[in-house]
């Protein structure tokens, strides 16, 4: 799925090109990003290499880059999606969640009405919008680009976002898990895509978590470190989830990034549940965060057991203009299940 | 692959306040009967007669704009606000405006998009939007309505409404009323409407919020006692002092949930909330409730207290939306800042049921 994505003629307008971004882009890529998003952030830590490579190259999903190159070579203008591969009922699709995007400081009046982002923008979504390759482009923005995402791409509400948490000096309530061992481990077989299959419930729609997607996300993530946890039935895989000591809406906290449990497997949820709640005392935090779908099938049964639910800052949106008719907000919000693992929060 | 670019068109229509053959303007009360005769408008509010909307406005014209066929004289859409007046933390009194119709006849549905009902909301927001005005315009679009916008220019997208919130009921199925119920304290209560001294309790509790509903003893009256057609139920901790130190309102929703619709209670004040959960399960119990439930902000300490002590969050069908006027009040902030509860929303009390 690395392949060009665009065969036609690239966009000229004024002293810009705009085109798809393509490995070649990466340093120059790296460059604006790493000079727009350290502006008044004394704590930004610079994209190395490595991680714009695992993210844009090393994707399952394929790389979905768009560019506003100045003739002088600076990248003026980016807009790039993480694209997902999603199983559903009909088959497979892709949902792209729209990250990364910014204008160089020195070209944000490069363009007048519309601005070289817009163009740029533009160019992304009617190349890669349905029906041309994703069904949806999604994404958790914040309040400025949530705004202009509205405008842009017609941004619509999924959900407001809210998050259970599990207190770390909390026992489960209902008992912890008896004789289950979980198991950490660095890398994942192919036996979690029967684990997903086993997950799945009637007119799910998720993202495909097979060997590929979860060492990709999980373990070849160059700069994060993530554990993940299973618990195994034999020889075959009967629970996973991942986690990491991470900050999340505010809170320094145990993340549960990842949750792959069939929803009738309750001693399996209290086990890695437990497993995350030990994870996130030896980490020194008080509490261990999981973002779930509130229509997710874990959502009611991780309360029972003691979890709480309770805000982010976040808003889940997809975006309306271009979207697969199959894909329609209600369908989005009764059947869409998602974890942190499918952005790029944590 | 060939697509070719091109800037795509995302503007809406040009805001229009007139349409051929139509006549579209500010409602009188002697359009009542007439409003009666479209169908029922957000927030399940079926039936909005001459009474109900004396009751919405009294002496003052209604906030109301109606498209008159001028070949008939008869009422094919409509889009109106009741007025809500809210404090914001600045001590500052602005006016809100509740969404209480949207709706238009069948017969309007071949006029040219925007939508009849969309043309007399841009009116509505000319003569009673804006800053000075009602700041904030808000309601509870179905998801149909919202779908419905984007294709034929109903409400919701034209009007660059935003969604501030999709709604979370908190609630406790009666399997589990007893669960925790022994520990909760039972203390004086006063079942009555409250009088001037909720305005200090009110004072207190609002100290927390951006802005809400001004929740003074006129306010509880308006809304709960004359409202028509509506039965509610009052319980006030009574404290110490004789004054007010929480309060509830309940109703039974035609599910037969018991909701609360008002939530009056300090931030930290857990001996007084936890008495009117124990208020509000007994009146469950003693009506055959199928579960008590509620709607509060999430980023209120309430919402995380009332999970403590037993009630559980699930995803309800609702969608608050508003549209501001003012910067200062922007969708963030609303959803950051904005009090309200069901009784705000007019969900749970009517015909909408969880």
């Amino acid at each position: 799925m690395n392949g060009p994505l665009w065969d036609g003629p690239v966009m000229r307008c004024g002293r810009y090109t705009i085109r798809e971004g393509t490995p070649a882009d990466r340093d120059g890529i790296l460059s604006s990003f790493n000079l727009v998003f350290s502006e008044g952030n004394p704590d930004f830590v610079p994209r190395e290499a490595s991680a714009w490579d695992w993210a844009y190259c090393q994707n399952p999903g394929g790389r979905q880059i768009w560019v506003a190159a100045a003739d002088d070579g600076t990248i003026a203008a980016h807009f790039a999606g993480w694209p997902m591969r999603v199983r559903h009922d009909d088959g497979q699709v892709l949902f792209s969640q729209i990250v990364d995007s910014f204008t160089h400081p020195e070209h944000r009046r490069g363009l007048k009405r519309p601005g070289i982002f817009t163009r740029t923008a533009n160019a992304f979504i009617d190349c890669l919008v349905w029906p041309h390759r994703n069904a949806i482009l999604y994404g958790l923005p914040v309040p400025d680009h949530f705004r202009l995402g509205a405008r842009q791409i017609g941004y619509e509400v999924v959900r407001t976002q809210l998050h259970l948490a599990l207190r770390a000096d909390q026992e489960l309530r209902g008992g912890e898990a008896a004789g289950l061992e979980v198991e950490e481990v660095s890398r994942i077989g192919d036996r979690v895509e029967r684990l997903f299959d086993r997950c799945r419930t009637q007119d799910e729609v998720s993202v495909i978590r097979d060997s590929a997607f979860v060492n990709w996300r999980y373990a070849d993530h160059p700069t994060e470190r993530y554990s993940i946890g299973v618990v195994r039935d034999g020889d075959e895989l009967r629970a996973l989830a991942v986690f990491k000591d991470g900050f999340f809406t505010d809170i320094q906290q145990g993340l549960l990034v990842d949750w792959l449990v069939p929803a009738d497997d309750e001693e399996a949820a209290r086990a890695l549940l437990g497993w995350a709640r030990e994870k996130t005392r030896a980490a020194g935090r008080e509490q261990c965060g999981l973002v779930i779908a509130s229509t997710d099938p874990w959502w009611d049964g991780l309360q029972a057991m003691g979890m709480k639910a309770l805000r982010t800052k976040y808003i889940l949106v997809y975006g309306d203009l271009g979207r697969d008719p199959r894909f329609d907000e209600d369908r989005l919000r009764r059947r869409w299940r998602y974890t942190l693992g499918e952005t790029d929060l944590a | 692959m060939s697509v070719p670019y091109h800037e795509l068109s995302r503007a809406p229509w040009a805001s229009t306040t007139e349409a051929p053959d139509y006549e579209i303007r500010a409602a009188t009360v002697e359009d009542a009967t007439e409003l009666d005769q479209l169908k029922s408008g957000p927030g399940g509010d079926a039936s909005s007669g001459t009474e109900r909307l004396s009751w919405r406005h009294g002496r003052e014209s209604p906030t109301i704009v109606v498209a008159v066929h001028t070949p008939t004289g008869r009422i094919h859409a409509a889009f109106g606000t009741q007025p809500v007046r809210v404090r914001r933390d600045t001590g500052e009194d602005m006016t809100f405006g509740l969404v209480t119709v949207a709706a238009q006849h069948p017969a309007s549905d071949y006029t040219d998009p925007p939508s009849l009902v969309v043309r007399c909301a841009w009116k509505h927001l000319e003569e009673f939007g804006g800053r000075d005005h009602q700041a904030v315009t808000y309601w509870n679009p179905a998801l149909e309505d919202l779908r419905r916008g984007r294709r034929f220019g109903a409400p919701g997208h034209a009007l660059e409404v935003e969604v501030i919130r999709t709604e979370n009921l908190l609630r406790l199925p009666r399997s589990r009323f007893r669960d925790l119920y022994e520990g909760f304290p039972e203390l004086t209560m006063d079942n009555a409407p409250p009088g001037d001294l909720v305005s200090t309790l009110y004072e207190r509790v609002s100290g927390d919020w951006g802005a809400g509903t001004v929740r003074d003893a006129a306010w509880y009256r308006w809304r709960y006692v004359e409202r028509p057609g509506s039965a509610y139920d009052f319980g006030t901790v009574v404290g110490a002092d004789g004054a007010p130190r929480a309060l509830a309102v309940t109703t039974i929703s035609p599910s037969g949930a018991l909701m609360l619709l008002d939530w009056l209670c300090e931030p930290f004040d857990y001996e007084g909330g936890l008495a009117l959960l124990r208020w509000a399960i007994d009146q469950a119990e003693a009506s055959g409730c199928t579960e008590l439930a509620t709607v509060l902000p999430e980023w209120t300490p309430w919402f995380t207290h009332l999970q403590w002590n037993g009630l559980t969050v699930h995803e309800s069908p609702w969608v608050t939306a508003a549209r501001s006027a003012s910067r200062r009040e922007s969708g963030q902030w609303l959803r950051d800042r904005w009090f309200y509860t069901l009784g705000d929303l007019y969900l749970g009390s009517e015909s909408a049921t969880p």
